[in-house]
């Protein structure tokens, strides 16, 4: 048995949107190490070496860095990384990745499981939630973040930069 | 408000009241199990706790085949390595655990290790990410009211060579059966009485107040505060009082089955860092944080602590009280109840009563930011706000 044809659109559409987002995520993480001194103080508590996965599904689209001496390096695969966060379904990710819910309610909502030090994954999340900030709308953010972190760079530096990888 | 989506599981099978003890053999024959391991703690041994409990499991003709006592105040990796090792060699088939959160937390990580059949705890770490491998028939009986530990699927397990603790996430971490029996918490002094009974609330109150509430936890939470309002005066007054020490046993099982499926927020975050910073005693942090907690957040909770009043309170107060009062009302009755207990047993009310150095707020906040409970705080929280809620609770 198959999933009928507007479904199969629908997941395709979505699989596609998970991973323009998880290149702007990781591009973004990437420029705010370098431009926000809060996202910088994240990762630097990262252990040097320490792999992280972002999945959107189980098999899905799926954002795999590594943390280097110098900030974030995106890697092709990981088949064991430290940390894992996977969300349970492809629909539960959409809604975290088009801005409809927060990471906190996706948390509340038991969206994602994570594997590895739950410790470290608070860590991340916030780093996610700071990076948000600068890439979603303010009338987006206000609704999924509670609290809108004060900018320490322009939103459109911030794409700009991450669009020309610098 | 019914949120747009959530999940609730509480599969665990309570046995509470007169007798509740003698019950264990059956549970265990009925979950298959014949040759339960019995884990315990040191403190448990010399009281007499623990032979309570296999005195109800020998004359019902079940024999333990295997007792460990050896767990410590916090439970570590290597203790469960060490149980998990005794567990196979006297081929037990089952776990029966007699005791507080360390030793629930340390049964918990066991039956994980053995459903799993790994070699270190370190690969089961993490939120919602195992299943649930092999059945190990598990039975709890706390011996205090405070933990919830008997009802929730959350074990904390420390990692002494890396000096830190790990938190597990799992349903399939639930006990098959809890037993609450009066006389296990008859013994408890007043002042330990008083001290989980407030976590037992706080578990209940952050429940309802937390991100993840829902109808169920919301039901359990305030049923929860209802018979801590009703009872635990009582029993830190009169620890015989079984009716009492019963109704904590419950208070605190339904609490566990509140927070275990909505999370607490943060005060234990805090807690939990003035814990493992300070040595303060999980439920003195509890005691002292709530109050300070609810103040910083009433603008968002005002109404949901308004809700609470009736459960605090009592129906009378609750209408006797104009609407907009309510919220700060449920404040005041969770101080005047920290200061009733604090005459009748010295529960401690501020931060420097229970020994807590002002130098180390930094790292307390440090620590804090990195506990999974922040994240289920209605209100954000930065190092700055927890900085300033440890020297308003100083």
């Amino acid at each position: 048995m198959k999933p009928s044809k507007s479904r199969n659109l629908a997941t395709a559409a979505k699989s596609l949107f998970a991973s323009v987002i998880c290149f702007f995520l990781y591009r973004g993480m990437k420029v705010l190490y370098k431009l926000d001194t809060r996202v910088k103080e994240e990762i630097d508590s990262w252990p040097v070496g320490r792999t992280i996965v972002l999945s959107a599904s189980y098999d899905g689209p799926k954002l795999c860095m590594k943390r280097v001496s110098w900030g974030l390096a995106r890697l092709k695969d990981v088949s064991d990384p430290d940390i894992c966060i996977a969300f349970k379904s492809l629909d539960g990710a959409f809604l975290v990745f088009s801005g409809q819910i927060g990471t906190t309610a996706a948390y509340a909502q038991h969206r994602f499981m994570v594997k590895g030090d739950l410790y470290e994954v608070m860590s991340i999340v916030r780093c996610i939630d700071l990076t948000e900030s600068y890439l979603f709308p303010p009338v987006m953010t206000r609704r999924i973040l509670r609290r809108l972190p004060e900018k320490q760079v322009g939103s459109i530096t911030v794409y700009c930069r991450a669009i020309l990888g610098i | 408000m019914l949120p747009k989506y959530y999940e609730f599981q509480n599969s665990t099978k309570i046995l509470s009241g007169q007798k509740a003890l003698e019950n264990i053999a059956y549970e265990l024959e009925g979950l298959e199990a014949a040759r339960p391991m019995v884990l315990s703690d040191k403190v448990l041994e010399k009281i007499g706790a623990l032979q309570k409990v296999l005195d109800a499991m020998l004359s019902q003709g079940c024999r333990p085949a295997a007792v460990f006592t050896d767990i410590p105040a916090d439970s570590s990796v290597e203790v469960v390595n060490e149980i998990t090792k005794l567990y196979k060699q006297n081929n037990c088939d089952s776990l029966v655990a007699i005791g507080g959160g360390s030793v629930m937390d340390t049964a918990k990580g066991t039956a994980i290790m053995i459903a799993h059949d790994v070699d270190d705890l370190l690969k089961l770490q993490g939120c919602e990410s195992m299943t649930r491998g092999k059945h190990v028939p598990f039975i709890t009986v706390p011996t205090t009211s405070g933990t919830g530990s008997e009802m929730t699927m959350v074990a904390v397990i420390k990692n002494e060579k890396k000096a830190v603790k790990m938190e597990f996430i799992s349903n399939h971490m639930l006990p098959d059966v809890a037993v609450l029996d009066p006389r296990m918490t008859q013994t408890l002094p007043p002042r330990i009485t008083a001290s989980t009974g407030f976590d037992a609330l706080c578990h209940a109150m952050e429940a309802y107040s937390c991100t993840q509430k829902n109808p169920l936890s919301d039901a359990y939470a305030t049923a929860a505060i209802t018979m801590v309002r009703e009872y635990l005066v009582k029993a830190v007054t009169n620890g015989k009082d079984q009716e009492a020490r019963l109704a904590m046993a419950n208070a605190s099982t339904m609490a566990g089955a509140a927070f275990s499926n909505s999370m607490v927020g943060a005060v234990h975050g805090i807690g939990h860092a003035l814990g493992g910073v300070c040595h303060v005693p999980h439920g003195d942090a509890m005691t002292i944080l709530l109050p300070h907690v609810m103040r910083y957040n009433l603008g968002k909770l005002d109404e949901v602590y308004g809700e609470l009043l009736l459960y605090l309170a009592g129906p009378e107060i609750y209408a006797a009280t104009a609407r907009e009062e309510r919220g700060k009302e449920a404040i005041r009755t969770v101080r005047r109840l920290q200061k009733k207990l604090n005459r009748i047993c010295g529960l401690p009310m501020r931060l420097r009563d229970a020994g807590v150095n002002p130098e180390d707020f930094e790292t307390v906040a440090v620590t804090a930011l990195r506990d999974g409970a922040m994240l289920a705080n209605p209100v954000a929280v930065d190092k700055e706000d927890v900085i300033r809620i440890l020297k308003k609770a100083y």
